[in-house]
């Protein structure tokens, strides 16, 4: 599978789901037919569900920010590993999500499955998904350096560089 | 242009003495002797200074008390004996190695509260559940001072006078050694650092005061009235005694005031039942109102069982309908209803955010009692026996209390209401028992008022 391809789908399901997700619990907390769970429990899904979603997108954007020059981007990586965990999270997600508008309140406890859930696609990702993410958009952090070292170089100047 | 100016110094006089002297100050009509014994009383309707309280219906512990000696409801054999005030220092009574037999309380300190319960027993005095005792002073004019205060030193030399029983709840063999306490009145010198410091109670008030300032919250306890730092303090203790009534132990800690003197003044206190607001989680009182007005009756008794029978009817028609949907709950006291809507959607909340679920539960109180009443106390609830006796009790009361819970979601824990669904659910409460008020009284062909929300009947 191409990096490229890697790098689009993976930061594209970050930027989707980071933002839908956060406006959506923040809009529609505590909301009847759409997202029928208390305020605590819906914030207590956001500071769950936000910060490790963030993180990778601050790694995704930096990568772009300033992409390195790269002559052979083919890495060898089944492309089921990529795509898979993505889509069974956000499917579980979304799944969640319809059931407990269904069920209104009614039977079910929205607010424990809704934060079960966020947890759960949160560890499922922590566990696959952020690794193709550090390695498909680690690269930058290197170059990025080298780039500076070699200006520093240029200019005769005595910058700290690590790395 | 003077006339404005006077007005606004008149203006801001009156708020300043008003800032300085909040505690009321009895009219000196309202102090005499009866019997030889002091009443504080009301014999006009007159009184200006103290307009807004009604010496009838406010049980001045004072008077209490006199009427308890003066009838001797519970006689004590041996009123020959003079014990002392309770002391406030565990310390002394451990370095003395005297156990507390009566109670094994461990209350180190002096507390203004009668005595209720103690360990394993309570007594007559005991409230029912989410009820408790306040205290509020009243400031006794200064040419009635010397009646009061000969009254109280009177009291003091009576010795033990009323007799409490225990009613055991559970037994506590080893702590047991008495069954029964006598009460008798003691003061306490409180220019004594010592003893005002073991009196961990405020001066002015029993209540902890909920929502204080941080002023005030630093000054709580407060130790001085007015400003002046108080220098005597009369209560009414509680001590064991035997079948012989001699005492067998020490006297409990908590003690109830009667009056108090200061460098200013002396007051007196007066004892109100009310309702504990904080008993718990989400319950509170949404409504306590006079409802109906009888004096017009000639016939009070029949005139009070028709209104009540009707006005039931229509609370619980209020109640049943929409938007509080709650369930009627039989077998309580005749002047008393409950209803209640269990981990049902909320009617009240409904909306586009939810799905609100309630755990709710009202409990109405009403009875009569004469006009002026202490209301917001609640307290003729409890006394209203009393005053039907001496007094026309020509007005209905009542008090609705209200304890809710709220989910999102049938399921969960269901936690307090935030301050916007208390005030959704005091409106409609409020509502329906104004709308049984009105129909009650429409159908009795009376008149109803819709600014204070009572209904005049006329019933011959």
């Amino acid at each position: 599978m191409k990096a490229n391809s890697i790098r689009n789908f993976l930061g594209l399901f970050y930027l989707g789901t980071t933002t839908l997700l956060g406006a959506f619990i923040l809009i529609f907390g505590e909301s009847r037919n759409i997202l029928p769970i208390s305020k605590t429990d819906a914030n207590s899904s956001f500071q769950i569900i936000i910060p490790t979603f963030i993180a990778q997108l601050t790694i995704i954007f930096r990568w772009y920010a300033s992409p390195p020059k790269i002559e052979n981007d083919d890495i060898n990586i089944p492309r089921w590993v990529v795509i898979a965990p993505p889509i069974l999270a956000l499917l579980i997600l979304i799944g969640t999500i319809l059931l407990i508008a269904a069920d209104n309140g009614a039977s079910l406890e929205g607010g424990q499955i809704f934060k079960n859930i966020v947890t759960f696609i949160v560890s499922i990702l922590g566990a696959t998904t952020v690794f193709i993410v550090a390695r498909v958009f680690g690269e930058a952090k290197k170059d990025v350096l080298d780039n500076i070292a070699k200006s520093s170089v240029q200019n005769g100047g005595g910058g700290h560089v690590g790395g | 242009m003077r006339k404005i100016l006077f007005l606004l110094i008149s203006v801001a006089c009156k708020s300043m003495l008003y800032g300085q002297n909040k505690i009321p100050t009895i009219c000196s009509e309202n102090i005499f002797l009866d019997r030889d014994s002091l009443v504080l009383i009301s014999i006009t309707d007159n009184c200006v200074a103290y307009k807004n309280y009604c010496t009838n219906a406010t049980a001045f512990l004072l008077n209490y008390i006199n009427r308890k000696i003066a009838y001797n409801y519970y006689p004590v054999k041996r009123n020959n004996i003079f014990p002392g005030p309770p002391v406030a220092n565990r310390g002394l009574v451990d370095n003395y190695r005297i156990a507390d037999p009566s109670s094994g309380h461990t209350v180190s300190e002096i507390v203004f509260y009668p005595l209720t319960s103690g360990h394993g027993f309570k007594t007559k005095y005991a409230l029912p559940p989410h009820w408790r005792y306040s205290f509020q002073i009243h400031k006794i004019p200064a040419d009635k001072e010397r009646l009061v205060q000969s009254n109280l030193d009177t009291l003091i030399k009576i010795g033990l006078y009323d007799k409490i029983k225990k009613e055991i709840e559970f037994s506590v063999p080893f702590l047991v050694t008495s069954d029964q306490f006598a009460s008798y009145i003691q003061s306490y010198d409180l220019t004594d650092t010592a003893i005002l410091n073991g009196i961990n109670m405020d001066l002015e008030s029993n209540i902890g005061k909920p929502g204080m300032s941080a002023e005030e919250l630093a000054e709580y306890p407060k130790k001085k009235i007015e400003n002046a730092p108080p220098t005597k303090l009369w209560v009414e203790c509680y001590i064991p005694i035997d079948s012989s009534d001699i005492p067998v132990g020490i006297p409990e800690r908590n003690v109830t005031p009667v009056a108090v003197q200061t460098k200013k003044g002396l007051y007196v206190y007066s004892e109100t039942i009310e309702p504990a607001l904080f008993a718990g989680p989400g319950l509170f009182t949404q409504f306590e109102n006079p409802v109906f007005d009888l004096s017009a009756c000639k016939n009070l008794d029949f005139a009070y069982q028709k209104v009540i029978e009707i006005f039931r009817e229509e609370i619980s028609e209020q109640f049943r309908n929409y938007p509080l949907h709650a369930d009627l709950i039989t077998g309580l006291a005749p002047n008393q209803l409950r209803f209640e809507r269990r981990f049902e959607e909320s009617n009240v909340l409904k909306g586009f955010s939810g799905p609100y679920y309630e755990l709710s539960t009202y409990t109405i109180n009403f009875w009569s009692g004469p006009k002026g009443i202490h209301i917001n106390s609640g307290a003729g609830y409890q006394n209203s026996d009393a005053y039907r006796k001496n007094y026309r009790n020509d007005h209905i009361f009542l008090v609705e209390m209200t304890a809710l819970q709220i989910n999102v979601g049938k399921k969960g824990g269901y936690p307090e209401p935030t301050n916007d669904q208390y005030s959704a659910y005091a409106k409609e409460v409020r509502k329906a028992l104004l709308n049984a008020v009105e129909n009650t009284t429409k159908q009795l062909n009376g008149k109803f008022n819709q600014n204070t929300g009572i209904g005049i009947i006329t019933l011959n």
